[in-house]
């Protein structure tokens, strides 16, 4: 047996995270992954839904209009943004763009990505019945 | 300098990561906030 004793520091397992706004923001994003995997789950069982006929359909319909699951689809929603916000703003960290001898600016690149998002918003939202 | 054999699974996690960032806020918006709302009846119906 050994007769180390290195030094360890005391660290909650369930709370680490909280010691530090840096790793409270990295779990926030990690986090959204679960309403990401949940809302997943809810669309593939809505396109069964659609499969299966108008009735199946519009039971899918009364559930997501279901006042627990509209809240849970607005806590869904927050945390869908959180992910949009911190994926973009690694982007810039991950995605380096020579021109010339410079680098392309990282507020360019995540500008350019908010540009793309509302682009992709707005294609969904027509493609939905917005005018 | 040794390359990493890691690209395809990294390009997949990072490929989910993008599109759920471009297309799930809209996606969630259409499916679970505008039936409440009673938006998008034509394109909601079956």
């Amino acid at each position: 047996m050994s007769a180390r004793k290195p030094y360890m520091r005391q660290m909650s397992k369930t709370s680490w995270f909280m010691t530090h706004s840096r790793y409270k923001s990295y779990m926030l994003h990690e986090v959204s992954s679960l309403f990401v995997g949940l809302y997943m789950a809810l669309l593939i069982a809505g396109l069964f839904c659609l499969g299966l006929g108008p009735e199946a359909w519009a039971s899918f319909l009364a559930f997501v209009k279901n006042p627990l699951v509209v809240i849970l689809s607005l806590i869904a929603f927050a945390f869908f943004i959180v992910h949009t916000v911190s994926w973009f703003q690694a982007v810039p960290q991950a995605m380096r763009i020579q021109q010339g001898e410079h680098f392309v600016p990282g507020k360019l690149i995540v500008g350019a990505h908010y540009a793309v998002l509302a682009f992709v918003s707005l294609f969904v939202l027509i493609l939905a019945g917005v005018a | 300098m040794a390359r990493s054999a890691k690209a395809i699974p990294w390009f997949l996690f990072a490929a989910g990561g993008t599109i759920t960032a471009f297309v799930l806020p809209v996606m969630l918006f259409v499916t679970n906030l505008a039936p409440p709302l009673g938006l998008f009846r034509d394109a909601l119906s079956w």
